[in-house]
């Protein structure tokens, strides 16, 4: 079922359901007080990301719940590691394979220290309820990694030109497509004003900024057009910001 | 939020333990908050560990608060999550779901025997009105892209080949569970009862026979030619009951080739359903002698396309 199943109905229809779902997200306010160290948590999230080799998907829901949450609660500041623990944990037991779940004592490790203490088991099963419960424990919403994936797929073409000349080798392309929309994802959960885009936005723009980072024309082909139902231009502010 | 701290004793009064599940106890209670109407409460202990909220109540419970919004007529509602405030050691969690009179187990129980296996399904309940209805959802999963699963999926006799195999799977995992419960509707005993992975693989291919070389999953550690190479066996001579529009939907639920197995859409289509809504849109009568025959205490008689009669 590997290789080619995207084709298939079935992820036809995650992607549609996708697409229902981020219409449902809500409008991000930016109003947390504490945004300011917004930048030095996501940080901090993907070093864990990192050093646990946990998935995208797990990352970027986790994101989504820290800027949610935040966005309507205060956290106490000796707290807001606490509360992104608790996000990611929450994010890894719901998108995760069940045997790749980081423990609290070997992440309590990596907190900065002299700032905050380690934090109890207690405290961790607390913050993850008040998270939940603050969520109605809904936690299937997608994300920027959700779709990047399926729109990989379709993102080189035999007849796509690189400066110029037809590409020597698809996969080798694939996979520099691959490494850079990666990274232009990555981009997008540093800086709060890419909530104003829905995820399957973002996704598509991080696969033309890779594009137009690696000199592949045509920027936009067709394929990728019907695929993710965004045309360049819409796409244009979002990638400018990433790049 | 539904989900709020303690007070749950003053809402609900407890009337029966129903059963003790793999991490927890439900129990009927009353809702005394509407009329007292039963409801089933499932009351999960949560010790605090090292990963926090155990990953099964977070599945469960997200699944079900997301199923909630499609109102599906064959899944069980969740009308309330609680917890009680948190202790030095533990917090317990309170699942509040629609009260259903029976799982399928005792619903077939009340057939004629050869009575039923030490597992018993339990996941699947039965209406008075005889409306089936999926509960627990522990180890289920919103589907996305990149998705690696758990080898570890359902009791190992429903257990689809390729999950044995340890090959990759989907959703035709679901198909063959859901072919190994209709000959179960006929024979009131499971199909392919295993007492390991081996030997449950080697009763499937004792009834399907072994399969081509061609459908064998690639880079799976057990070889095809490990097993004994035996022919199909007609499955009339294990379901002696069935008739040939539910034999050919059950050769097609239960065909070893994940993408040969019939999807469920296609299944719905199938000839065997088509008749039995066909019959439901003609005859207005149905539902009132459908009821009847599922209020004697779950006796039936073998699923048939016709109702049951």
């Amino acid at each position: 079922m590997e290789g080619d199943w995207w084709k298939d109905k079935i992820a036809e229809d995650i992607y549609e359901t996708f697409r229902i779902k981020e219409q449902l997200i809500p409008r991000y306010h930016a109003h947390s007080p504490q945004i300011w160290s917004r930048r030095i948590i996501v940080d901090w999230i993907a070093v864990i990301v990192e050093n646990f080799s946990l998935q995208p998907t797990s990352q970027h829901l986790a994101i989504y719940l820290l800027d949610y949450f935040l966005d309507k609660l205060e956290v106490d500041e000796k707290h807001l590691y606490l509360l992104a623990i608790a996000c990611l944990f929450i994010s890894v037991k719901f998108e995760e394979h069940c045997d790749r779940r980081p423990c609290l004592s070997s992440v309590n490790t990596f907190l900065p220290q002299n700032t905050v203490d380690w934090y109890s088991k207690d405290e961790l099963l607390s913050m993850e309820l008040t998270v939940l419960n603050y969520f109605d424990w809904i936690l299937s919403v997608p994300t920027v990694a959700h779709f990047l994936p399926y729109f990989l797929n379709v993102a080189v073409d035999e007849t796509d030109m690189y400066n110029g000349y037809t590409i020597r080798c698809k996969a080798t392309m694939i996979s520099y497509v691959e490494k850079y929309a990666k990274y232009y994802s990555e981009i997008s959960l540093q800086d709060h004003l890419f909530r104003n885009y829905n995820p399957s936005m973002i996704a598509a723009a991080c696969i033309a900024a890779a594009r137009i980072y690696l000199q592949l024309t045509p920027t936009w082909p067709k394929q990728l057009e019907l695929m993710t139902d965004y045309y360049l231009e819409e796409l244009l502010p979002c990638v400018h910001m990433m790049t | 939020m539904t989900s709020r701290r303690d007070g749950l004793e003053q809402n609900y009064e407890e009337i029966a333990v129903i059963g003790n599940g793999a991490y927890g106890t439900v129990y009927k209670a009353r809702d005394l908050k509407n009329d007292g109407q039963f409801v089933a409460m499932k009351r999960i202990r949560i010790q605090n560990t090292e990963e926090g909220m155990p990953m099964s109540a977070i599945r469960e419970i997200a699944l079900l608060k997301q199923l909630e919004n499609y109102e599906h007529p064959n899944v069980v509602r969740l009308l309330d999550v609680r917890h009680t405030d948190h202790t030095a050691s533990e917090i317990r969690l309170m699942l509040v779901f629609e009260y259903v009179d029976q799982d399928l187990s005792t619903y077939l129980e009340g057939c004629p025997p050869p009575g039923l296996g030490p597992d018993r399904i339990r996941n699947i309940l039965v209406t008075s009105q005889g409306t089936l209805k999926v509960a627990d959802f522990g180890l289920a999963r919103v589907y996305g892209f990149q998705m690696a699963l758990t080898s570890v999926v359902v009791t190992l006799w429903y257990r689809a080949p390729e999950v044995i195999l340890q090959a990759a799977y989907a959703t035709p995992v679901d198909i063959w569970s859901c072919g190994c419960i209709f000959v179960e509707l006929f024979n009131r005993r499971p199909l392919f009862c295993g007492q390991s992975d081996i030997d449950q693989l080697s009763k499937i291919f004792d009834i399907l026979g072994l399969p081509p070389e061609d459908d064998w999953p690639e880079n799976v550690s057990l070889p095809w030619n490990s097993f004994k190479a035996v022919p199909p066996q007609p499955l009339e001579q294990f379901v002696p009951e069935i008739d040939n529009d539910a034999k050919d939907l059950l050769e097609k639920l239960i065909c070893f080739n994940p993408h040969r197995r019939l999807s469920a859409q296609e299944a719905m289509n199938h000839s065997y359903f088509r008749d039995d809504l066909d019959s439901l849109r003609t005859s207005s009568s149905l539902s009132v002698s459908e009821g009847e025959s599922f209020e004697t205490d779950g006796r039936s008689d073998t699923p048939s396309k016709h109702g049951g009669s």
